[in-house]
């Protein structure tokens, strides 16, 4: 019993969590890539 | 192609409806009296093995398949197959995954009307009719029309028909809805509901004690026990039929082959994950299954009623005989038994909604109906069908009937074919490459090898077998074939009449269904032809 209620409820708790925590993909915005230079010192 | 491009609004969201497409009144009802039945060490090894060998290779089918489908904007099992096999003769292929829900729909609908009612009527004290089963027994008998044809549309049948009448309205507005403000609206909120109810109904089970101190073996350890002790592993595990049940419960529980996941899953993005969401879906119908159904109906059943109370009863003894007396003997009937049914009620009714898209999404994309021509359209041939279901009530029949024709051998076809256009037509490479589009977990590599040899293998076996103990009733201990009452209703010495019109009815629904397949054919025909021109076209 342990074992088949065990593996289950792992198994759906897992998944649970890894759809739960899914990051949102970052957003690019196309044709806009902006890229600064850092100000060399005096 | 269906003209309105409709996509689920999250992937919780059609994890959910998935999910609630597969956990029903088998999560609940018929898995736990198997188990008990074969004795659950053997028959959980066998289950288990199923799983890792049929339900989520084909599960992975079903979703990759259904999401590659619908890029190009075919959702209905016919429209799934026209596309997937440039073949004239491809999308009638298809026609079964159209009519498996369809029919399936129409007597099941009439079993959650069941659940609303007994729900009811234990919220309003009308189900405590003592301790002995053959009251409910008979109450259930009169409640669906049992003992006579037509007696459910009489007046003395505590108003089944009813509760089906609101149970139909209720699926076919939500199914009207569409498909994010409808189907996954509900689900977001009946699946939580479900599982929590399910915690409580455990808990209250596990917290029974021994009722009865004249009955001291009677408890809830002693309940557990008999349901989870493994009993005679090495004798259970050479029992052909133990792999049947076992498979086929793996088969029918998680929905595969109904023609339900693949138009879900047709609704998901181009990079929409399916290997996590569709083993996301699997695990939460076994969780329900194995965690909570697991722990309810049979140990509690055991506590009230001992082994002899449980032995023998089928799924709908246990759950429309045998589980009303033992919550009307809990303290707080009227809350613990409302709860049960309507925990069953909710578990029916997202597997109801699930059926429904497929034939939605058929006359939609098929015959370019309007969504609320679609579903005037589903509402009358289904209710044709459901109201034959309730008029040929007398041992439910014409419900049997159905569910073994449908229900049961169509499901195992249609999966066969899946699984095998899958790892030979498609190719294990391409569909390898095709599930792994946007996936957010890698399957493990072996199952190439398991969904191409295997799957196919120990799914025909399974049919085999099946065909073998429930068609022609072989005993595997003197060969002898006597054929069950599934093939003597249709064509013995003493056939059953309503059995014969049942069968006639479906074979009715197939030819228009493939019809109705043939004029899309054409639709579908002419908008390929149209598309050829245009890219053509400088």
């Amino acid at each position: 019993m342990l074992l088949s209620v065990g593996t289950v409820t792992l198994l759906f708790g897992w998944c649970l969590y890894r759809v739960l925590a899914e990051k949102p993909p970052v957003e690019h915005l196309h044709g806009l890539n902006i890229d600064t230079h850092d100000i060399e010192p005096d | 192609m269906s003209g309105i491009k409709e996509v689920w609004s999250s992937r919780l969201g059609v994890i959910l409806a998935v999910a609630g497409s597969a956990v029903g009144l088998g999560n609940f009802l018929r898995f736990p009296g198997l188990a008990a039945q074969y004795g659950s060490g053997a028959f959980m090894l066998a289950y288990f093995i199923s799983l890792l060998i049929i339900g989520f290779p084909i599960c992975w089918v079903e979703w990759t398949l259904g999401r590659y489908a619908g890029q190009k904007g075919f959702h209905s099992s016919p429209g799934i197959f026209y596309f997937l096999i440039r073949h004239p003769l491809g999308k009638y292929i298809g026609v079964l995954g159209a009519i498996i829900p369809v029919g399936i729909y129409m007597y099941y609908v009439y079993i959650e009307a069941w659940c609303a009612g007994y729900a009811w009527y234990f919220l309003t004290g009308k189900l405590s009719l003592g301790k002995d089963v053959s009251a409910y027994g008979d109450f259930w008998a009169r409640f669906v029309g049992a003992t006579n044809d037509g007696l459910a549309f009489s007046g003395v049948n505590n108003g089944a028909v009813a509760f089906l009448g609101i149970v139909f309205v209720l699926n076919f507005f939500l199914i009207y809805r569409g498909l994010v403000k409808g189907i996954e609206w509900f689900c977001k909120f009946a699946m939580p509901a479900l599982v929590l109810i399910a915690v409580v109904i455990v808990i209250r089970v596990l917290t029974l004690g021994t009722p009865n101190p004249a009955l001291p073996e009677q408890n809830v350890l002693n309940g557990l026990g008999y349901m989870w002790n493994p009993g005679d592993w090495t004798t259970q595990l050479k029992n052909p039929q133990l792999w049947l049940a076992a498979a086929g419960q793996i088969f029918f529980s998680l929905s595969v082959g109904f023609g339900v996941i693949i138009t879900y899953a047709s609704y998901l993005a181009k990079k929409d994950d399916v290997v996590l969401s569709g083993l996301s879906a699997s695990s939460a119908n076994e969780f329900c299954e194995v965690a909570l159904g697991g722990m309810i109906t049979v140990p509690a059943a055991f506590v009230f009623l001992g082994a002899a109370g449980i032995v023998g009863q089928g799924t709908f003894g246990l759950g429309f005989k045998v589980l009303p007396l033992v919550f009307s003997e809990m303290p707080m009937p009227a809350l613990f038994g409302s709860m049960f049914f309507f925990l069953l009620f909710l578990a029916a009714i997202t597997s109801s909604l699930s059926m429904l898209q497929p034939g939605i999404a058929f006359l939609e994309e098929g015959l370019g109906l309007s969504r609320k021509q679609s579903v005037t359209w589903l509402g009358l041939i289904t209710a044709i069908g459901t109201m034959f279901v309730v008029y040929f009530s007398k041992d439910l029949k014409a419900l049997d009937t159905m569910d073994f024709w449908v229900g049961t051998v169509c499901l195992f076809v249609m999966g066969t074919i899946l699984v095998i256009y899958f790892g030979w037509i498609l190719g294990i490479e391409r569909g390898w490459k095709e599930a792994h589009e946007g996936a957010e977990m890698r399957i493990p590599s072996i199952y190439k090898f398991i969904i191409k040899y295997i799957s196919p293998v120990y799914l025909l076996a399974i049919f085999v077998l099946f065909i073998l103990f429930n068609v022609f009733g072989w005993d595997p201990k003197t060969g002898a074939f006597t054929p069950t009452s599934y093939v003597r209703d249709l064509i013995g010495d003493d056939p059953s009449p309503v059995a014969r019109v049942t069968v006639s009815f479906l074979i009715i629904i197939f030819v228009f269904f493939t019809v109705l397949t043939a004029l899309a054919g054409k639709r579908w025909d002419k908008a390929r032809a149209a598309e050829a021109a245009q890219t053509k076209t400088p």
